[in-house]
């Protein structure tokens, strides 16, 4: 792939190009991916001083940011300074058809330097069975530029003349060449093509057209017209600031070639159109006789007012205004309502809505609805109202004036809804023709200072709370599996005399007696029996109080048997069973 | 001494004066002052003439605008923001009043007063409200709570969870387990809907004056509607290059327009 971009740029720059201080910039789209549904990618190609530093982030493509990725740089010569950065983008899939490679700007030592737009042709998936998709790209105008040379195929050599090809451009600009702020032109470019051709040099200027603002997208059509190609694009553009703007000439070149057998073979000679360059002026309003209603609308029209619905109002209730403008379609876009709030007798008598005109074009006539409210008492009619527009043709200001339309405020159903309509209407004052109408909306929530506060507890430091309270929960695991919360062994009665019994000798007579008394005292503390006075022959037979009288049994064997042995294993029991009452081991 | 000695007349009226002043110093400035807004947007109300009207309604804005400045009550209840909305409706502010009643609606969803005056509001200016709940919110029924309720729920929650958890060492229940597993649930859920609210939720935006759509940032791009966005519009508000927004219409369409044209709710 390196190669392949090397042997690119050595067909592309010729040395002559290569100034040393001069910075070329270059684009082209990879013509092997120009196909339907796939993203399309290409490559920017930047001459400059290897000392001067390209601004990666700076590339644009029109006015939008371009990403893109640095592929290389290619050193010209030991001997030179100029290297050339290599570096590949990707732009979305496009539609079918011929497209536009705007101008891709690069900074490049703080300076920013253009390519030039250039066109290319996205084929369909599925391509004509005579051409590969690399092939059919090659057959219309696509990417080159102006100032370098384009990469060069592989030339077998041909005749001067192939026959049946022509390459041409045409140039056409919609209106004229003298024009006022605000006034439209559209500018259209033709190339009308036949055979296989391979562009070489395109400079299309007028797409870009210097200190006209676009109007909407480009618009592209293909077609054919006595069997020739045509692929055309036409550009809006509205003046907005005067001056005189010239554009380079439009020139397209390119080399004609026939395919035989997989190979092409090219014309000697190149085929090349070129246009004479356009210059656009914009001419300033004239400060003389400018009215001051004009607000920007051009051409020449006839105005009408009127009032859409009734003519009787109550005082506040709103009016629908009608203003119609006839005149040359041409301009129509361009027509404005009049400001109604900077017209005489308006200020002060009416509201204007904050809403803009309605505006709606039917034919020759465009039509406005405003909104306006009444506000004044005193008003019998809406005073005239004054358009004004240029007309370039004639390069005067021309005024209209609409009669005054008669109104009548009517604020009887402000006094009194219940007023018979055949009596004498009463006399209006000032005071009710001002009376406002009535509240539409609910009534103010009654403030107190505690509603000026955020909620309780509603803060986002609540979610502090999350994180202590894991921390705190896993404190606790941990206690729990170190038992520091566990209770101390309870000193009870039965715990002392139990221990007092282990204590003395295995077969004195406080042995036996105190051993009994401290089962007999576990049953009560386990609420088993209700006295210690209870004798062991006396005790359930069944539950803890069976086990004791059991042991209690043995114990009375043991302690007539006169058999020293039996102690060590009557401890042992005593101590399983008193853990068995208690819960508590005695060790 | 008599009873109508003078100075028993005077010593009275000190006292008098004396209770009343401190009377009147119990209750704050800002107590005074939402008094007094109350007061003006009710004179307001039963105002005889345009003027009357419209000054008592200023009066009454100016107040709540500076409440709103000095509390900023964003978690707050809403009452504040739908009082300010109240205000800029009764002016013929209506943009702004779309903008107050949605920020209010944000704190008080369902409230049927405010409900119906934001439809009012949007029927004088042509523009329909647009409900969207995003499918997260449509399965978790979210938006029905406030972010301060989500808040305060949430704090309830962890609470909760925290000592059905200490209750797992000390005093393990029958149940316990069914019980910590929902709560712990639903604490998880209002965490994800905080946090999609809070960082994944576009902002909404209103417009305040008709303006057009650009295709990008700058008045030299071409426009992208034909005609210009109605004041009172809600849009998604889904990015910023400069003094300028991006913004997603309700019909999904997308551009640009200037930040002084939108008021964020």
């Amino acid at each position: 792939m390196v190669r392949l971009l090397l042997l690119f740029v050595l067909f592309t720059f010729n040395l002559a190009a290569l100034d040393i201080g001069r910075v070329i910039v270059t684009s082209e789209m990879n013509y092997t991916q120009l196909i339907t549904g796939n993203p399309l990618s290409g490559t920017v190609t930047i001459t400059h001083d290897k000392s001067i530093k390209i601004d990666p982030q700076s590339f644009k493509v029109g006015t939008k940011p371009l990403k893109v990725k640095f592929l290389n740089d290619v050193v010209i010569s030991e001997s030179s300074p100029l290297i050339i950065s290599i570096y590949s983008f990707e732009i979305p899939a496009l539609s079918k058809g011929l497209h536009i490679l705007p101008e891709i700007s690069v900074s490049v030592g703080n300076k920013t330097y253009k390519s030039y737009s250039t066109t290319f042709e996205v084929l369909d998936n599925e391509t004509s069975p005579q051409q590969s998709p690399q092939q059919a790209s090659q057959t219309t105008p696509q990417a080159t530029t102006q100032t370098v040379n384009p990469p060069q195929p592989p030339i077998v050599t041909g005749p001067s003349i192939i026959p049946n090809t022509t390459l041409s451009l045409e140039t056409k600009v919609d209106g004229p060449k003298i024009i006022y702020p605000g006034q439209e032109i559209t500018v259209t470019y033709r190339f009308i093509y036949k055979g296989h051709i391979e562009l070489i040099k395109e400079s299309l200027p007028l797409l870009d057209f210097p200190g006209l603002k676009k109007v909407g997208d480009k618009i592209t059509k293909d077609y054919m017209e006595n069997d020739l190609n045509v692929a055309e694009f036409s550009q809006k553009f509205t003046a907005e600031n005067s001056g005189v703007f010239p554009s380079g000439p439009s020139i397209v070149e390119g080399r004609a070639y026939q395919e035989t057998e997989g190979k092409r073979i090219y014309a000697t000679t190149t085929l090349k159109s070129e246009n004479s360059p356009v210059i656009i002026e914009v001419l300033p309003f004239p400060k003389a006789d400018k009215p001051a209603s004009f607000n920007g609308s051009l051409g020449s029209y006839t105005f009408k007012v009127g009032l859409k619905g009734k003519n009787t109002f109550t005082p506040g209730e709103k009016l629908v205004l009608l203003l119609e403008l006839n005149g040359d379609p041409a301009f129509l876009t361009t027509a404005k309502a009049p400001d109604l709030c900077c017209q005489p007798r308006f200020s002060g008598n009416f509201k204007s809505s904050d809403l803009p005109p309605r505006a709606n074009i039917i034919g020759n006539t465009k039509q406005f609805l405003v909104d306006l409210t009444p506000l004044s008492s005193t008003l019998t009619e809406i005073p005239p109202i004054e358009f004004s527009s240029f007309d370039p043709l004639l390069s005067k200001f021309l005024i209209s004036k609409s009669p005054a339309i008669p109104i009548v405020l009517n604020t009887a159903a402000t006094i009194n809804t219940s007023i018979n309509q055949d009596e004498e209407s009463p006399a209006i004052s000032e005071e009710v023709l001002k009376t406002p109408s009535p509240i539409e909306i609910s009534a103010l929530f009654p403030l107190t200072k505690s509603d000026l506060y955020n909620s309780f507890l509603a803060s986002f430091w609540n979610l502090l709370f999350i994180p202590v309270f894991i921390v705190l929960l896993i404190t606790q695991y941990h206690f729990k599996e170190e038992d520091i919360f566990k209770p101390a062994l309870k000193e009870t009665p039965s715990v002392e005399l139990f221990k007092s019994a282990l204590s003395q000798e295995a077969n004195s007579a406080e042995f036996y007696k105190q051993l009994e008394q401290s089962f007999m005292m576990a049953l009560k503390e386990k609420e088993v029996i209700d006295s210690v006075e209870i004798a062991p022959e006396n005790l359930e037979k069944t539950g803890l109080a069976g086990d004791v009288r059991i042991f209690l049994t043995r114990l009375e064997e043991v302690r007539f048997s006169g058999i020293k042995s039996y102690n060590l294993a009557i401890i042992s029991s005593a101590k399983e069973l008193y853990q068995k009452i208690t819960g508590i081991t005695i060790s | 001494m008599k009873i109508n000695h003078p100075l028993i007349w005077f010593g009275a009226g000190v006292s008098v004066i004396i209770a009343i002043y401190f009377l009147l110093s119990s209750l704050s400035t800002v107590d005074q002052d939402l008094i007094l807004a109350e007061a003006n947007y009710k004179k307001a109300e039963t105002a005889t003439t345009l003027v009357e009207r419209e000054d008592g309604f200023n009066q009454s804005l100016q107040i709540y605008k500076k409440l709103e400045k000095d509390y900023s009550p964003t978690l707050g209840n809403g009452k504040l923001y739908y009082n300010i909305a109240n205000i800029y409706f009764q002016l013929g502010q209506y943009p702004l009043a779309v903008a107050y009643y949605l920020r209010a609606e944000n704190l008080m969803p369902k409230n049927e007063k405010l409900e119906l005056n934001l439809k009012i509001t949007q029927n004088k200016l042509g523009v329909q409200s647009v409900k969207k709940a995003s499918i997260f919110d449509r399965i978790f029924f979210f938006h029905n709570f406030s972010m301060p309720q989500k808040l305060q729920a949430l704090f309830v929650l962890s609470t909760i969870t925290f000592i059905l958890g200490s209750c797992f060492f000390w005093y393990p229940f029958h149940g316990l387990k069914t019980i910590t597993f929902i709560v712990t649930v639903a604490l998880l859920m209002f965490l994800l809907s905080l946090f999609y609210t809070y960082y994944l939720a576009p902002s909404v935006g209103v417009i305040l004056k008709a303006n057009e759509l650009y295709q990008d940032a700058g008045t030299q791009y071409s426009k992208v509607l034909s005609s210009p966005l109605i004041p009172g519009t809600e849009v998604d508000v889904i990015g910023t290059s400069g003094k300028w927004l991006k913004i997603k219409t309700a019909d999904g369409v997308v551009g640009y327009i200037p930040y002084d044209f939108i008021l964020i709710i």
